[in-house]
């Protein structure tokens, strides 16, 4: 175990610096951005002043250094659109994404995988039909899209639930069921496929040879080794979770990472968007692992050592 | 329990054909659409017309035949807007999918051919890039490339070449080590012409399966960005630019939001039926994972 | 006692194709009282598995089954599936061919012998740690303690077998279905295996069959030998008998073709031909084909297994002097 977490720290590692270097290049690339950030009336001085304050003026490799020194202790400047600190903005900010990500998780567990064993038992192919049709939409339609119908729905034409912002459990539901349907698409196809294998497998064949119960067979035997690879594609998905919680923010304006990002990339505020880049970046690695770690504590084919 | 594997016996049914008919359809139109828009729509799509303005679809009331599926805030025709972002989506997709897939392709094989610290480094900066999640590459490039039809493309293939440059070296591997491939080194044939005679043909099959899944999620990617503000800009149209612009007269309008909505859907839900048939009839060995 | 526990009539299995039927068995009759074990052999695909999954009704949907199964005087083809999972496990047990994959990977043994014990053979909850450590050394698996603790990946197969052995008999069955239950292991690891069934026997008093291609076995351990050939038994009696004097042909050419060490080094007898395809309707006896005293009789009728209770042949040819 030890030695595995050393591994996949390392890769993490590897990971964020060449993240701090496409970010830093990627921004010096795009450009000066004094002319965006000062007023109009500013004069050369000014500018000069402005490179200098930012250590704009120094040699590339130098920049670099000191944005990576900077980034360790959490320092990335000024927002240049705020007057706080970069970091400050994304500390805020991130709290609430986890919020919506964790509760769209749970609620995608907590639909997906009734459903799915739903899917994988049901002898009706009507019923089949209708899960097949959930999960096969559910991941197609952009998540966007489903925001704004639902939005369009619940909190515009029939005003039961508020349309943006976050504050009270209210302002949680309509974000967090536009995330769900589409995890959930996922999770619901993947439990029936892995139901149906589990059912078909010879340890089940056995349960059945001695005449277990239906239903412990189908609750504990089955779901237990459906529920394996489950864990690894929730993993796998992250990134299209990730995304979805960008637009979904923006839908919705909640005050998450993903508006963040998007704020900050129309206002052109780099040490915003170097921060929140940097933070999700993190965290998403920091998830994987975890997801991976889970994997190997539920698996007990997996070797300890 | 040794029973018969009745694997075989399949219960007497009317065999029916696994191709997906109505999607193939679907995505047939969306091509047609994408090739000939100009030549096909009935309207200029940034054409005002304030004579015709926030028309609803020819089934409801107030609609007309004239604008089947209606018109937005400043008259002009929905459904030319929408086959023009057909074009610009399925367009962003293609380009963006041939960049990826060529310089994917190139260092697979690169990678998968040399072995060695070579192939090494190229593991190394696929498995980065793959570890990164797309969104925030894409935003990360957004915001130093800038918004716009041509910027996109570049940003697409930048987050999805990675994957067709795995897939590529792991059928490289697989090949290399076939009896045929000893054969034509035995009898003489450069490198270069072993690569492109044999093991190009090879790898091209599971390449194509993972472009056209890679259609659907290049779609998404591109209506997403769109939407948000940072893909195509106007007087270009895509189908996530027309989603938020219509989000301000959703109350009076919701078609404006739902229709482009609904044909992203149905645009993904095509394109990965086509994708999952090709991938069941060209890639039995599975060398694709599965678009997610 | 040995009232007949398990009594077959005319049982006859098709599995239905896409295209063309299987006809898997056919007109099968036969009996075992308590106590019993009997041995079927016969080459591969002659019907043996299906039979017992017959028995334990587990067989795919698209099986067709006429005949009667009557167990402890229940037609068990009439049966409801709920009753008939009543049935499996306390009263029908089953031993699988591959033990490596019969148990749950993600479970503990001491978790899915428990489980048994609790849903099966009715322990109480306190008593069933207890009895799942009885059960682990009632077959002879050394330091059951910590065994109970690990999971099956921990354990060789042989040692799985042991573990299903001891799960079917802490119900203690009245019928216990060995499906080819060494095969799948270490032939140093058979012998005690088989010792495990023989003592199920003796101090269970239930009864075995014993689906084996291996004669040796069937002759050490069984009282009575079924041969099946194609879907049909073609001769059925005490294994002394069955062995020392084979009646049908093909008995006989099984009986030459086992190894011993007084044959000829070169040579080694193989029935020469092949097993028919089932899913043709086979006129005549199955066997007529690769036997060397076949007539034309035997091609056009089917011959009846005929004789009295203890020693059945079906061939037209019996009996027969050589």
């Amino acid at each position: 175990m030890a030695s595995y977490l050393l591994k996949r720290f390392l890769q993490v590692l590897v990971t964020l610096a060449l993240l701090t270097l496409l970010i830093f290049v990627l921004a010096r690339l795009s450009g000066d951005p004094a002319p965006l950030v000062m007023p109009s009336e500013a004069t050369a001085a000014d500018y000069e002043f402005f490179r200098r304050q930012y250590g704009l003026d120094q040699p590339f490799h130098l920049q670099y250094l000191t944005f990576l020194r900077n980034v360790l202790v959490g320092d990335f400047g000024a927002s240049f659109r705020y007057n706080v600190a970069a970091i400050e903005v994304v500390g805020t900010a991130l709290p609430a994404t986890l919020q919506l990500a964790a509760a769209s998780l749970l609620t995608a567990i907590l639909i997906g995988v009734p459903l799915g064993i739903v899917g994988a038992t049901t002898k009706s192919p009507a019923v089949k039909l209708a899960i097949d049709s959930y999960s096969a939409l559910g991941q197609a339609a952009p998540m966007f899209w489903v925001g704004l119908m639902l939005m369009m729905a619940f909190a515009v034409r029939l005003p039961w639930f508020p349309s943006s912002g976050r504050g009270t459990l209210a302002h949680l539901v309509l974000p967090v069921v536009t995330l769900a349907i589409y995890v959930s698409a996922s999770v619901v196809k993947l439990t029936t496929a892995n139901m149906q294998e589990a059912m078909r497998s010879d340890f089940v064949k056995m349960a059945r040879l001695m005449g277990l119960p239906r239903r412990l067979i189908l609750l504990k035997h089955c779901l237990r080794n459906a529920s394996l690879p489950i864990i690894t594609f929730l993993g796998l998905q992250l990134g299209a979770l990730l995304s979805g919680a960008v637009v979904t923010e923006r839908v919705f304006a909640w005050p998450g990472l993903g508006n963040v990002i998007v704020e900050a990339i129309l206002n052109r505020d780099y040490p915003v968007i170097q921060a929140a880049v940097l933070v999700s970046g993190l965290t998403f690695m920091g998830i994987n692992l975890a997801v991976d770690l889970l994997y190997r504590v539920f698996d007990p084919r997996v070797e300890a050592a | 329990m040794a029973v018969v594997d009745t694997a075989f016996l399949r219960p007497r049914r009317r065999r029916r054909t696994d191709a997906p008919v109505v999607a193939a359809l679907f995505c047939a139109v969306l091509v047609a659409w994408a090739i000939a828009a100009p030549l096909l729509m009935p309207f200029d799509p940034n054409a005002p017309n304030f004579e015709s303005v926030l028309r609803p679809p020819f089934w409801e009331e107030d609609g007309s035949r004239a604008h089947l599926l209606g018109t937005d805030q400043l008259g002009r025709d929905i459904l030319s807007r929408i086959m023009l972002g057909a074009q610009v989506s399925l367009l962003t997709a293609f380009v963006a999918t041939v960049c990826a897939g060529t310089f994917g392709i190139a260092l697979g094989i690169v990678g998968g051919y040399a072995g060695g610290l070579i192939d090494m480094a190229l593991m190394r900066l696929v498995d980065t890039f793959l570890a990164l999640p797309f969104i925030l590459m894409a935003l990360a490039l957004v915001a130093a490339l800038g918004a716009g039809l041509g910027n996109i493309i570049v940003v697409i293939a930048l987050t999805n070449w990675a994957r067709y440059a795995r897939l590529v070296r792991s059928e490289v591997l697989s090949v290399k080590s076939r009896p045929f491939v000893d054969l034509a080194k035995v009898s003489g044939l450069s490198e270069t012409a072993i690569v492109l005679r044999h093991i190009l043909p090879n790898v091209l099959n599971s390449v194509l399966v993972l472009a056209v899944l890679d259609i659907a999620r290049t779609i998404i990617l591109e209506s997403s960005l769109s939407f948000l503000g940072l893909g195509v800009q106007p007087p270009d149209v895509s189908w996530g630019l027309m989603l938020a612009d219509g989000r301000n007269y959703m109350l009076v309008a919701w078609w404006l939001t739902a229709l482009p909505g609904a044909f992203i859907a149905l645009a993904v839900l095509s394109f990965n039926a086509v994708g999952e048939w090709a991938k069941r009839h060209f890639d039995p060995r599975g060398s694709v994972e599965t678009a997610i | 006692m040995n009232a007949e526990l398990l009594k077959i009539e005319g049982l006859s299995v098709t599995f239905r194709g896409a295209r063309n039927d299987l006809y898997a068995l056919r007109d099968v009759s036969f009996s075992i009282g308590g106590g019993e074990m009997v041995g079927i052999v016969g080459e591969s695909g002659c019907g043996k598995s299906t039979l017992l999954a017959a028995v334990s009704r587990t067989l795919p949907a698209s099986a067709k089954i006429d005949g009667r199964i009557v167990f402890e005087g229940t037609d068990l083809t009439a049966l409801s599936e709920t009753a008939m999972r009543q049935m499996r496990g306390r009263k029908i047990g089953t031993i699988v061919q591959n033990p490596m994959t019969a148990l749950d990977p993600l479970f503990t043994i001491g978790n899915q012998i428990e489980e048994v014990l609790k849903h099966r053979a009715g322990a109480a909850r306190e008593s069933v740690g207890r009895l799942a450590l009885d059960a682990l050394q009632s077959v002879q698996i050394a330091a059951p303690k910590s065994r109970l603790k690990q999971y099956p990946h921990q354990l060789s197969g042989g040692m799985r077998q042991r573990v299903l052995i001891a799960m079917n008999a802490c119900c203690r069955p009245k019928l216990l279905l060995a499906d080819e239950p060494t095969t799948a292991l270490d032939v140093t690891v058979q012998e005690s295996i088989l010792q495990l069934f023989q003592a199920i026997r003796h101090e269970q008093g239930a009864s075995i069959i014993l689906v084996t291609h291996d004669l040796g076995v069937v002759r050490k351990l069984c009282d009575r030998v079924l041969v099946m050939y194609a879907g049909r038994i073609v001769e059925q009696g005490q294994v002394p008998d069955v062995f020392d004097a084979p009646m049908h042909p093909y008995t006989r050419a099984l009986v030459r073709s086992i190894p011993s060490g007084n044959d000829h080094p070169d040579e080694l007898y193989a029935i020469p031909g092949q097993v028919p395809d089932l899913t043709r309707n086979i006129v005549g006896c199955a066997f007529a084909q690769r036997c060397e005293i076949a007539t034309s009789r035997c091609h056009q009728h089917t011959p009846d297994l005929t004789g009295p209770d203890l020693r059945r042949v079906a061939c037209w040819e019996q009996p027969r002097h050589d």
